[in-house]
Parts: structure tokens; C-alpha cells; sequence
């Protein structure tokens, strides 16, 4: 079963995934944050270059405090925990890792044990 | 890209390893009279991918932002023809449309591999998409 990293404060539940540009195939291996307060995943952009990965629209993007930005809109496969999912749409972040938000969480019977600080994603 | 690595102590071309390491300078490999391979500091390598990849990032970009202004200009048709749907937009022009974006993408992207397609939901404003993460936000 999947532990919390426990570099993050408070430790956070961080899956392993692999994004594929279907576009061309290139695959690479990133860590996600299960972030069920994003209404939609967030790629690195670090990313964009290593799978050779373009924009195909643009949205906009409210935060917490109510600021919009419009950003681009990538669509990528993902693996996570075995699972594949195809097309799954993206925006971007300057961070090192990826959000999962409830677009991807919402695919999958998640369990968060805080106390003993691990976690279980499966398809349902 | 992928790529193959080796070991230097494996080359065999020790001292014109050194040699590039040294002066910066590429070594050339012939086969036939003719240069076949090219060795030279990584650091070069690498930028010369980055300015590659950004040359075909600007390229694409350029038309993309073309496809993207193609969209504005059809959306008061769009409107009245494709209200609530997602279409996508190549060569100016709507080449597929449907009620979700990414079995869109699925069906689309595969048949313009590498070209610029913009894809969007056909309504008034741009969609809406939340994320609450302060860190993820005050980092953007």
C-alpha cells in the first residue's frame, strides 16, 4: 500500500503515474498529489519538454482566493497504480510534481489512513 | 527522443575523448570518407535540444494561435450550430465536434499528429476550472 511522503507538511498521500503523450508516445514517470480541491489535474511544465507535448485549448482557472488566469489545456494518458487512463485533459504549474484533482480522483476508490499515513487507489 | 548511453572507458577513443573534454571542441567519427557521428560536451548537446525544442514549440505555437483566432472569428456561427459542444479547429475550419473534450482529443490528435488543433467548448465564456491550492497558485 502506498505511504504518505512524509518531506510534505502535513505528510500527503503522493502517487507514482506515468503520462504518455499518445501524440507520439513518449512516456515519463512523475509523482502526484491526490488534491481533491482541483477541479482538474496539473502537469509540470518542466514536462511539456521531455514529452514534446503542445497545447489544444485554454481555460480559465479560479484559486482560492478568487483570482483567474487563463492557461493552457494539454491532453495526455496517465498511468496510476496500474490503472490507464486515456486523453485526460491538463493544465500546467511551475511546481516539481503533479495535482490530481477530482477529474482523475473521482475515477477511482480512494483510501486515505491518516493515521497510519497511507493511502489506496483502485479502479472502481 | 531517446537516446543510448555508454561508458566513456568503452569508446575507445580515449585520447580524442579527452581532447573534446578538454577544448569543448566536437570530435567527428567517419565511416566511408564521410562524417557519420559527432561527439561533443553534453552541455552543448543539451542546449542544442532546448534550442530545437523551442524553435518547434514557436512553430507550433504560431499556428496554434492562428487555430485559436480561427475559433473566435466562427464562434457567433458556433453558437447558434454547436452551443454547449466541443469542437476542434485545424486549417480554420471545425474538423470534429462532440460533447466531451478528451474523447474529442482521442479521435482528432491521432489524425493531425504534431499539428496545431485547438480544441474548445463552444459557449460564451471560456470554461471555468478550480484550484484551491494556495501553495500551487502563489508558485504559478
Amino acid at each position: 500500500m502506498p505511504e504518505y511522503d512524509l518531506r510534505e507538511r502535513p505528510p500527503a498521500p503522493i502517487a507514482t503515474l506515468v503520462v504518455t503523450n499518445f501524440e507520439n508516445g513518449k512516456s515519463i514517470s512523475l509523482r502526484g498529489k491526490l488534491d481533491t480541491g482541483a477541479s482538474i489535474s496539473v502537469l509540470p511544465l518542466s514536462a511539456l519538454d521531455l514529452l514534446e507535448l503542445y497545447p489544444k485549448g485554454e481555460t480559465a482557472i479560479v484559486g482560492y482566493d478568487g483570482t483567474r488566469t487563463v492557461r493552457e489545456i494539454y491532453y495526455a494518458d496517465l498511468e496510476i497504480e496500474s490503472v490507464r487512463l486515456a486523453s485526460v485533459r491538463l493544465t500546467t504549474t511551475p511546481r516539481d510534481e503533479m495535482l490530481l484533482g477530482r477529474d482523475v480522483l473521482n475515477q477511482f476508490l480512494i483510501i486515505l489512513d491518516g493515521k497510519a499515513q497511507t493511502f489506496e487507489m483502485r479502479a472502481t | 527522443m531517446s537516446m543510448a548511453i555508454v561508458k566513456e572507458s568503452s569508446l575507445g577513443y580515449t585520447a580524442e575523448i579527452e581532447r573534446v573534454k578538454a577544448t569543448g571542441e566536437p570530435l567527428v567519427i567517419e565511416g566511408d570518407g564521410k562524417p557519420l557521428l559527432v561527439v561533443l560536451p553534453y552541455a552543448e548537446y543539451d542546449a542544442l535540444v532546448k534550442q530545437k525544442l523551442q524553435e518547434q514549440r514557436k512553430a507550433y505555437m504560431d499556428v496554434f494561435e492562428r487555430e485559436r483566432a480561427a475559433f473566435e472569428k466562427l464562434k457567433p456561427q458556433l453558437l447558434e450550430t454547436h452551443l454547449g459542444q466541443y469542437v476542434a479547429i485545424h486549417d480554420g475550419q471545425v474538423v470534429d465536434s462532440g460533447t466531451s473534450d478528451t474523447e474529442l482529443a482521442q479521435r482528432v490528435l491521432p489524425r493531425f499528429r504534431n499539428q496545431a488543433v485547438y480544441i474548445q467548448l463552444v459557449q460564451k465564456e471560456l470554461p471555468v476550472y478550480e484550484i484551491t491550492s494556495r501553495e500551487e497558485l502563489t508558485r504559478a
